[in-house]
């Protein structure tokens, strides 16, 4: 140890702050240091005649601090476990009353307390807000399903007055939230699938062929897969538009919607609230004007179109005909009254569409049948009917004569 | 308290140089004290609390008596050469009975006195009312080294001024 080292702890020295071995390391310096055993003699005997000095009484309390002690009932409590302290009764009971309040408050004021309870707090949150799943429901069915429920199954009854004003934010918020339905009654059989189908056609079609708008809207979509203008039909177009998208998958999706025969169910779709029921009905477009529901009576409206020279309301009949499935001898005369109206129209392109699919020998009748219902309704315009089918072998099924004859008849009618 | 009351007393007094205004600060500070234990904190001790409250005690009253003089301790009283700080003294029956004992208790007085207040106060806690340095550093609110400073400082100017008494010293050690 230095004389400084040593100069530093002589005051710990003298006053006994020292430990053990640091004060014995110390004096032992002080043994062979003349310096700084002076100095520490020093301050020994400074300290000696200190210590001399006598301390005066302290006068006794005043007759204001006794009034305080008596007032206040004093009682004598432990400090620190080495001295007193003075400390009413009321505060001394309050203390032992609050005391416990106190320790749960300072374990709870602890960090690992926290981060556990906030952990438990998220848990309980997610439990709380995770969607009620049953043990047949599983997740992939529903992210794989395409939950859309088409406006026109949303109002299974044509609205007796909706508000023309409906604004359209409204209304593609409503249908935004049309997919919250889910498929009840999977097990509804296929027939009443297509039914449904059909009607769903219907109501697609009839918004299209109802409005005044139709030919405008058959045309653009035939040319170039827009869907009607705007004006008027511009709800309708809308709708055309959600039908045209989402219609055919999502009741490709569902396999039983049974639209008319449970009102209320929406076609065999979880039932939506009445309130939201109301709101979708307001958020509709105007319904169009009922369109015929047979086959027969779309080609006799054509026809009789076709007799004024409405050679537009023909064509849209014509495939709506067609796309009602009717039978296969009618098919054909159906298909070809329809080549002739778009050739008449100056729609060489779509005739010739048409003639490829419905009037070559190709076009095997029997899988026609079974290809009209999924092909077909995937647009309501003549655009998607214009898309040709899958090429089909030609010596899977012998050429029919009814379709050689027809074809016949067509050669001659177009060249 | 009463095992406080004399150790506090005597640093008031040496703060204040007078045994009356010693005394009304010492009952102030009891007053402060009883009506402040809902605030005293059982983390600190009291002895540094007790010491706390009477030093800004003290320090309030030497800032009202910065314009005010006051007689000192070696301050003649009257003609026969008695001091304020015999009185204090008065009552060690060694001071009357060894006259060097008396002169002693004097030269004392006179030498704490003429400490800076601050190497004073330090000198009084460690010394009279044997509180560690680090007590006294949270008395003071200042660091323990700082205080173990002004305590060599205060020693050393103690010794220079009781040099003749160092004999003495040697005799009682």
């Amino acid at each position: 140890m230095d004389c400084e080292t040593c100069n530093d702890l002589l005051l710990d020295l003298h006053y006994d702050e020292l430990d053990v071995a640091r004060a014995a390391e110390v004096r032992a310096h002080l043994e062979g240091c003349n310096d700084c055993r002076a100095a520490s003699e020093g301050l020994g005997r400074t300290r000696v005649l200190a210590s001399k000095l006598s301390l005066p009484d302290a006068p006794v309390h005043s007759a204001t601090v006794m009034a305080a002690l008596t007032s206040t009932s004093p009682v004598t409590a432990a400090v620190s476990g080495r001295v007193s302290a003075v400390i009413p009764i009321e505060r001394a009971r309050e203390a032992r009353s609050v005391g416990w309040l106190q320790r749960v408050g300072e374990l709870a004021m602890r960090r690992q307390v926290a981060m556990v309870a906030i952990s438990l707090l998220m848990v309980g949150l997610g439990l709380r807000y995770l969607p009620f799943r049953s043990p047949t429901q599983s997740v992939t069915t529903e992210m794989s399903q395409p939950e859309v429920i088409p406006a026109t199954e949303l109002a299974p009854t044509p609205a007796p007055a909706p508000t023309p004003t409906a604004a359209p934010g409204f209304a593609n918020s409503m249908r935004s939230r049309a997919p919250v339905a889910r498929p009840m009654a999977p097990a509804e059989g296929r027939a009443q699938a297509q039914a449904a189908r059909a009607q769903n056609l219907d109501a697609l079609r009839g918004a299209d062929l109802g409005s005044g708008s139709a030919s405008d809207s058959v045309g653009s979509s035939s040319r170039g897969g827009r869907s009607a203008g705007s004006g008027p039909s511009d709800g309708l177009g809308r709708s055309s538009r959600l039908g045209q998208a989402e219609a055919p998958v999502a009741a490709a999706a569902a396999p039983a919607p049974s639209a008319a025969a449970a009102p209320g169910s929406y076609g065999g779709f979880a039932q939506v609230p009445a309130d939201e029921e109301r709101q979708l009905q307001a958020a509709m477009p105007p319904a169009p004007a009922p369109a015929p529901s047979s086959w027969s009576s779309a080609r006799s409206s054509a026809e009789s179109a076709s007799s004024r020279g409405d050679l537009a309301n023909a064509i849209a009949n014509y495939q709506r005909a067609l796309a009602l499935d009717p039978p296969a001898a009618e098919r054909q005369a159906i298909a070809l009254a329809l080549h002739r109206a778009l050739n008449s129209a100056g729609r060489g392109e779509e005739a010739n569409r048409i003639r490829a699919q419905y009037l070559t020998p190709a076009a095997d009748p029997a899988a026609l049948a079974g290809q009209v219902p999924s092909s077909v309704p995937r647009t309501q315009t003549g655009a998607g009917m214009a898309q040709p089918s899958a090429p089909r072998p030609a010596a899977t099924r012998p050429a029919r004569r009814s379709i050689n004859n027809v074809q016949t008849d067509l050669n001659q009618s177009a060249y | 308290m009463r095992r406080h009351r004399t150790p506090i007393f005597h640093f008031i007094l040496r703060s204040v140089k007078n045994p009356a205004t010693a005394d009304e600060i010492l009952q102030d500070a009891w007053l402060r004290m009883i009506q402040g234990a809902r605030e005293f904190q059982r983390a600190s001790r009291f002895t540094t609390w007790a010491y706390t409250v009477a030093r800004n005690l003290c320090i309030d009253h030497a800032r009202k008596a910065v314009h005010r003089r006051h007689p000192s301790l070696d301050q003649a009283r009257d003609d026969d050469g008695a001091t304020l700080g015999d009185g204090v003294a008065a009552n060690d029956p060694g001071a009357d009975r060894n006259a060097i004992g008396h002169q002693l208790q004097r030269s004392l007085v006179v030498a704490i006195e003429s400490l800076p207040g601050d190497q004073r106060e330090v000198f009084v806690l460690r010394e009279y009312s044997n509180m560690s340095f680090k007590e006294i550093a949270d008395v003071v609110g200042a660091p323990e080294n700082t205080v173990k400073s002004r305590m060599r400082y205060a020693l050393e100017r103690l010794q220079s001024s009781l040099v003749e008494y160092e004999d003495y010293a040697r005799t009682l050690g």
